[in-house]
């Protein structure tokens, strides 16, 4: 995914695609990224259905494929006997507080024929959860491109700072760093969005803010070991300012552990974000975001299962995808990294 | 005595830290927006009635003096009341965090034994199925929403095979007096088997889903581990010595990985923090983590000050313990 092709005359780089090809996990990870790109960049094209406004006649309608579905244009007589109806015991499905009901299979009182094939089935107002899917993988690719650029310029920048001017300077960043990191990241997280407020852009500079530091130990481990290295040397005595250092020799060498941190970063940012939207801190309602979508579909658990399956395991796939991949690259760009 | 004298001189360096965390605490909860009294008075409060809370709540007195305020009132275990409850906040607390703890120390357990093991033997027996599986099964560990896999948890084994409770930490219908709010602990006193067996039932699913993580990032690391002190000298003479595969696999490797892994195992409890508060929601659980949620989501200061205050000084307890461990395990350390 990145841009392989552009540097593919530097052997470094030639080298690294060479062995991401050979790994086949990372291979995976490189495939399931470019799908969920493909499905981000033509949402319009593959949705099926409008994310937001759904057919509220076909309402809590199961895949078409699930057990018991009735096909759209079925012919069903309606036969409205009242044969052994149970009934799930709706008032303890309320407020989730104690359940106790006994599932029992067919709780229908009429068949209700769908108006069209529905891949993932509807939700409660009838919405393609197939096609909120695809318009969330927007909303995802979004995340993770905003909150790692924030955790990208700020933790370069910091880190470049404690890096080249070390000392004092060094000392306050890092430790400002450490004592983020000391905090748990899905508290500081809730903390950031509780003072912005609740919504997916405050949550995505929450995240954002939380990978920071991250960036900033990964640019400042690359500047000190890069500082004495002759070639930059050298550069310094060529007459070439602390800006040109930085950007065509440090920043430069710094890019294959900043690749893979990346593609990692990347996967908790969309793992975050979804949470951050289960909890209702994240992106609202309507939104098909798909921690949203899950927390959306927690009380159809009962009635439409496929509402909360399909978006999990839309995260799942995706998130694995990004980890494939940054774990691929960090063998194939032969980066060493604690942790 | 080395080791007390380390112990003691980590504690006294805890209580900067402690200021500080306080400090954070409160500006944190200063630049949440929102007025207090405004939302303990409602919307249609007459101007009047919210300057005399606000002069009664100290909120027009300027930061410093609300900070020292805070800090006295904290000294005394004072955390003020809740908004929404009414109740005192330490009140709430000591009912709170047991369930959490509870939750924490099962999730731990399962996370240290299943991830330990399965990285044991992915490293013994390295480039093997179960090594490969394992290893796949902790990538989709870390991918996974712990909230989802708690969803999917309960649609099969409480909707459909109908073994475990959905939600909840005992069945409403069992009377258990609570005394430490461990009820675990509280049940066994009482010799009440049932009640027992029922808070068993309800720890299963919380603790499984709040494992998922740090089970996965434990098995990873004690693989890693385990694979590098088998690359270590010391093993090609242990082996050269003919010593057994498992003399060297426990005694020899294993010791030696154990340093990185209780590491990684400290670290896991900051994670668990935050995990619980997702868990929690998921499960209907009435510990810390949903409480603090429920605290932000209705802007009840008090809550959130004492909630956060309350996790983070037993992260920092729960990281002490780590490094006396550490102290322990590995003579050479001594900061």
């Amino acid at each position: 995914m990145k841009n392989q092709t552009t540097y593919s005359k530097s052997s470094l780089w030639h080298d690294a695609w060479r062995r991401l090809k050979k790994n086949r996990n990372a291979l995976a990870g490189l495939i399931l990224v470019t799908v969920l790109i493909v499905l981000a960049v033509f949402a319009p094209l593959i949705a099926p259905a409008d994310p937001i406004s759904g057919n509220i006649d076909d309402h809590d309608m199961p895949p078409f494929w699930w057990k018991g579905a009735v096909q759209p244009g079925a012919q069903v007589e309606e036969t409205e006997e009242e044969e052994s109806i149970s009934t799930v015991d709706q008032s303890a499905s309320e407020g989730w507080g104690t359940m106790e009901f006994t599932f029992t299979e067919e709780t229908r009182e009429r068949v209700r024929v769908p108006d069209a094939y529905y891949l993932f089935g509807t939700d409660d107002l009838g919405r393609d959860i197939f096609s909120r899917i695809i318009y969330g993988a927007r909303l995802s690719l979004m995340i993770g491109f905003i909150s790692v650029g924030i955790g990208l310029f700020f933790g370069s920048i910091l880190g470049l700072a404690s890096g080249f001017y070390g000392g004092f300077t060094d000392n306050l960043i890092m430790r400002t760093m450490d004592l983020i990191l000391s905090i748990p990241y899905v508290l500081l997280a809730i903390l950031i969005v509780a003072i912005l407020g609740p919504g997916l852009r405050n949550a995505m500079i929450a995240i954002g803010v939380v990978v920071i530091p991250q960036f900033a130990r990964i640019i400042r481990g690359s500047v000190l070991s890069l500082k004495e290295i002759e070639y930059v040397q050298a550069a310094r005595v060529l007459g070439a300012g602390d800006l040109r250092i930085i950007t065509r020799h440090i920043l430069r060498n710094s890019l294959s552990p900043l690749i893979v941190q990346t593609s990692l970063t990347f996967a908790a940012a969309i793992l975050e974000a979804a949470a951050l939207g289960f909890l209702g801190l994240g992106a609202q309602p309507p939104s098909p975001e798909w921690g949203a979508m899950l927390a959306d579909g927690r009380k159809l658990l009962l009635t439409s299962p496929w509402a909360v399956v399909f978006p999990g395991i839309a995260i799942v796939t995706f998130v694995l995808g990004f980890n494939l991949l940054g774990d691929g690259l960090r063998d194939a760009l032969d980066v060493r990294m604690k942790g | 005595m080395k080791l007390g004298k380390y112990f003691f001189k980590r504690i006294i360096m805890l209580i900067p830290v402690l200021i500080v965390l306080s400090f954070l605490i409160f500006t944190m909860i200063e630049a949440i927006p929102g007025d207090p009294a405004q939302i303990m008075l409602g919307q249609h409060a007459s101007p009047e009635a919210l300057e005399q809370l606000r002069h009664s709540l100290g909120l027009d007195q300027p930061w410093y003096t609300r900070y020292g305020l805070f800090l006295g009132r904290l000294a005394r275990g004072d955390l003020g009341k809740s908004i929404l409850s009414g109740r005192q906040v330490i009140h709430e607390i000591a009912e709170k965090l047991p369930a959490t703890i509870e939750l924490s120390f099962f999730a731990m357990l399962i996370a240290v034994l299943v991830g330990g093991l399965a990285g044991f033997i992915s490293a013994w027996k390295q480039y093997s199925l179960f090594d490969y599986a394992s290893m796949f099964g902790a990538l989709i560990g870390v991918s996974m929403p712990i909230y989802w896999l708690g969803f999917m948890m309960i649609i099969l084994f409480s909707l459909i095979l109908g073994w475990l409770p959905t939600s909840g930490r005992i069945d409403p219908t069992t009377a258990l007096h609570a005394i430490t709010h461990f009820y675990l602990i509280d049940s066994l006193l009482q010799g009440d088997w049932k009640a027992f067996k029922d808070v068993i039932a309800h720890l299963i699913m919380p603790s499984i889903c709040l494992a998922t993580v740090p089970m996965a990032i434990i098995a990873r690391m004690t693989r890693s581990a385990m694979l590098d002190a088998l690359s270590q000298d010391y093993i090609r003479t242990a082996k050269a010595k003919g010593l057994g595969m498992g003399r060297i696999l426990f005694v020899h490797a294993f010791k030696n990985a154990s340093i990185p892994v209780v590491t990684v195992v400290g670290l896991q409890f900051g994670y668990l923090m935050g995990g619980a508060i997702l868990t929690e929601t998921v499960f209907s659980w009435p510990g810390v983590g949903r409480w603090i949620l429920e605290g932000i989501l209705a802007r009840d200061f008090p809550v959130i000050a004492g909630g956060v205050l309350t996790v983070a000084a037993f992260f920092i307890i729960i990281n002490l313990l780590v490094d006396v461990l550490y102290a322990l395990l590995d003579p050479r350390i001594r900061y």
